[in-house]
């Protein structure tokens, strides 16, 4: 509906526009222009240069560059390039907006100057001139393409992960493109200059209602938002898509010339770019298949069959492909904690298996992969413990500006998990037989451990903060957070949710533990593991081996400022 | 409603001079000459081509320097960019040669020293230059002026003056005025044009000519006179029928130019 209604105010637009144009009228007294003009290569290259440069140093695309630039690093700053390239191209619609008015507004710049007729006496007319105007593109297309290559750059220094796809990196500055030729072809169609404003917000309001489209219609909109999903779920078709762009940039830069330049060649270029856009449209739109919506399920709900694997010791780690750089993250803070506990604890192996986050899934748009999942869907919980006792990390874990998180979540993980606190969570209802989990379940299911009270939670603690060396430095005061729940602390830098729940007395014990020497508390807790493990030994307990005095308040209060996130 | 009917002329090396009133076709006809409008019928043609053929056309372009009567400028370029973009579209592509082609012609019009300043910067007369800077980039064979000199003061005038009639020595100039002042001291062939049709085609002496025992000193004025008025030595100067006790006197081109427009002129008043 709201496609339907742009098209509708802008052909209004045009039609009312162009009836309140007495220029319009003048100009059609102009002789046309003549169907074999003379445009040499030298001349187009000569002017091109010149509005190149008259381009590039236009106000208006200057401040593109700014937005778009500003936009990209404060909005966009990616973590996972290989996914994250998609909101490159989003994220240059502010320099493309600039790009179309500047460019229209280049465009009639004689007209509005009334340098009409002198230039219309110059051997040079305004074919080679529309020429120019789009072969001057080049300078905006050069910005967004610097711009894209420094966000990369810039996000890779930064720690973020793998590489982004070249095509859709692409997609950005051919988007530029592609808005500086709507600028020519409507200054070309329509001599006005608030026209390239109204084509500013029309395209806005089409971007708007395609990237909203849930339908096989998203994959054409022109810059498409970055999905939560990796890019094995998202079922655009990035090679497709830069073709359509190209058919439509064709489209546009032809239909610019054949306003002053009719003849066979000029219709054949048109016809042929047309014909490109359309079939790769099409194609688009029929590269969501079942099929493919089958394997993206797949890769979501059966991961062993799309990772690999690498082995240090007795520990697993397993990552899809493209996140296979993580692992090394990984095992700083597993290595920290199999470091302080007993052999025999280190002899048990440990699998770490990546898995989608469940928000994830459920945020996921199309529903023909969600159909497809089965129930429960096996996802990266927030908690230390999972379903299988495995550890699984999620997809952002690890990634740039995550790491203190990173550290926390895989030792709290890794310390759950050798004191023994990991809790089967795999529910016992058979949803193909129909046998729905009850409320309580469910709620069991979502919510937190409670761990208050046993001694093996304030060991896992104290493991978790001796095994961080990330935030190790931090003052002990910032290690801690309270976390929403109120009565519970939790090492999570950030109030993003907690991925464990601690009580304040074992928090509190726990700080005080980490007091000692870190060499003889290990010794002394390796000499009593099976009792300082045991789910039947309390903290007060605990607190008697070790002589530790009941924590204060104090001890629990939340740090003045430490936000990682 | 036709703007030019039966105009025929030729015009060679030398300045030639459009005369006529407002209305009386003479930018329709440079427009016409400088291949921005094409004639509706009959046949037009310059430098030895159809101008209505594409290809010819653009053979004529490469030829031609066209001042229009408003000429318009990128207000926000500098005079050398301006000329420089110019130059482009007349097809310039070697930069350096370019370049000092764009210099030349500035220095040509005096703008030498003026060449970075922003166009919003320059007076009305430095404009006016400018503009026709632009019509002599590459030397043209033929330079079609509208108006050169409007608006512009005795002293700008003069100058203009001087620089066209350098020009003329190797180029035709073709160009418009309401100034008979300016064909007097510019030009060596005059046409007097009127609602689109040509009324004379000659010298400036010849123009002068045609108003030859037709021009009258007399104390009175005579209602029978064409167009009479009193000069500044308090005697009245008429144009047609000798009123009583009026002597001869010698004729200037205005009163030849009067003599074949004066009834619009006339009209015009009464209107």
């Amino acid at each position: 509906m709201i496609i339907v209604l742009a098209a509708l105010l802008g052909v209004a637009l045009i039609v009312v526009l162009r009836e309140g144009s007495p220029r319009g009228k003048a100009a059609d007294s102009v002789t046309p222009e003549p169907t074999l003009e003379h445009a040499r290569g030298s001349v187009v290259r000569a002017l091109a240069i010149a509005e190149g440069k008259l381009l590039a140093r236009n106000p208006l695309v200057i401040a593109g560059v700014a937005l778009s630039g500003t936009a990209l690093f404060a909005v966009g700053q990616g973590s996972r390039l290989f996914l994250d390239d998609m909101g490159v191209a989003l994220m240059l619609f502010p320099m493309a907006g600039m790009t179309l008015i500047a460019s229209n507004l280049a465009v009639l710049r004689g007209r509005r100057d009334g340098l009409e007729e002198q230039f219309g006496s110059c051997p040079v007319g305004p074919t080679a001139r529309t020429i120019a105007h789009s072969l001057a593109l080049a300078g905006p297309v050069l910005y967004a393409c610097i711009v894209a290559a420094a966000w990369t750059i810039t996000a890779r220094a930064l720690g973020s992960i793998g590489r982004p796809h070249v095509v859709e990196l692409l997609t950005g500055p051919i988007l530029v493109a592609c808005a500086g030729l709507v600028g020519i072809l409507l200054a070309r169609l329509l001599p006005r200059s608030a026209a390239s404003l109204f084509m500013v917000i029309a395209i806005g309001f089409l971007e708007g209602a395609l990237s909203a489209e849930r339908g096989h219609l998203k994959p054409l909109a022109p810059f498409m938002p970055t999905l939560y999903q990796p890019v094995e779920v998202e079922t655009r078709p990035r090679g497709w898509h830069i073709v359509y762009l190209l058919g439509i940039a064709g489209a546009l830069a032809f239909g610019a010339i054949a306003r002053h330049r009719r003849g066979p060649r000029i219709w054949s270029a048109l016809g042929l770019a047309a014909t490109l856009a359309i079939s790769a449209a099409f194609a688009q739109y029929r590269a969501q298949t079942p099929a493919r919506d089958a394997r993206a399920a797949a890769w979501i709900a059966t991961p062993e069959a799309f990772q690999s694997c690498r082995h240090h010791g007795l520990v697993t780690y397993c990552a899809y492909d493209e996140y296979a750089e993580l692992i090394d993250r990984w095992r700083a803070p597993v290595d920290g904690v199999l470091a302080l506990v007993p052999a025999p604890v280190r002899a048990r192996p440990l699998l770490l298996r990546q898995r989608l986050p469940a928000e994830a899934i459920s945020g996921m748009e199309r529903l023909e992969i969600r159909a497809a999942l089965p129930f429960p869907v096996p996802s990266a919980g927030p908690f230390a413990w999972s379903d299988d006792g495995a550890i699984h990390p999620d997809m952002t874990l690890c990634n740039h500006s995550r790491e203190p998180r990173c550290q926390i979540v895989l030792a709290e993980s890794a310390a759950a998990w050798a004191v023994g606190l990991p809790i089967s969570r795999t529910h016992p209802a058979d949803p193909a037989a129909g046998d729905l989990p009850t409320e309580k379940e469910r709620i069991a299911a979502l919510g937190l451990m409670d761990s208050s009270g046993q001694a093996r939670a304030v060991v896992a603690l104290w493991l978790t903060l001796q095994s961080t060396p990330g935030i190790r430095g931090a003052p002990p005061d910032t290690r801690a957070r309270q976390a929403n729940r109120g009565t519970t602390y939790t090492l999570t830098p950030c109030q993003e949710g907690p991925p464990v729940a601690w009580s304040f007395k074992d928090t509190g014990y726990a700080r005080r533990l980490s007091e000692r020497p870190a060499a003889e508390v290990s010794a002394r807790l390796a000499s009593m593991w099976t009792i300082v493990t045991d789910p039947r030994t309390t903290t007060r307990q605990l607190a008697q081996i070790f002589d530790l005095q009941v924590p204060t308040l104090a001890m629990g209060a939340p740090p003045p400022a430490f936000n990682d996130c | 409603m036709q703007a030019l009917g039966g105009v025929s002329f030729e015009a060679e090396t030398g300045i030639t001079g459009l005369l006529g009133p407002n209305g009386a076709g003479k930018t329709t006809l440079l427009r016409m000459m400088a291949t921005v409008m094409s004639p509706d019928s009959g046949s037009l043609r310059l430098l030895g081509h159809d101008p209505t053929d594409p290809l010819a056309r653009t053979v004529i372009r490469r030829s031609l320097g066209y001042m229009p009567q408003e000429p318009g400028f990128h207000r926000s370029f500098s005079a050398f960019a301006f000329i420089d973009y110019v130059a482009i579209l007349k097809e310039m592509t070697d930069r350096r040669a370019r370049h000092a082609e764009v210099i030349r012609v500035l220095d040509l019009v005096g703008l030498g020293d003026q060449a970075r300043k922003r166009i919003r910067a320059l007076s009305g007369g430095m404009r006016r230059r400018l503009a026709l800077a632009q019509t002599l980039l590459g030397d043209p064979e033929l330079l079609v002026l509208d108006e050169p000199t409007a608006g512009l003061d005795p002293e700008q005038r003069l100058r203009f003056r001087e620089l066209i009639s350098d020009i003329a020595v190797r180029q035709t100039v073709i160009l418009s005025t309401h100034q008979t002042e300016d064909v007097a001291t510019l030009c060596n062939r005059v046409i007097v044009m009127d609602e689109g049709i040509i009324l004379f085609e000659g010298t400036p002496s010849e123009l002068a000519e045609i108003a030859r025992g037709r021009v009258w000193a007399a104390h009175e004025r005579d209602a029978r006179a064409t167009l009479s008025w009193r000069t500044g030595d308090g005697m009245h100067r008429h144009i047609g029928v000798a009123p009583p006790g009026a002597h001869l006197i010698d004729p200037t081109i205005e009163d030849a130019y009067l003599l074949l427009v004066g009834h619009r002129v006339v009209a015009e008043n009464v209107a």
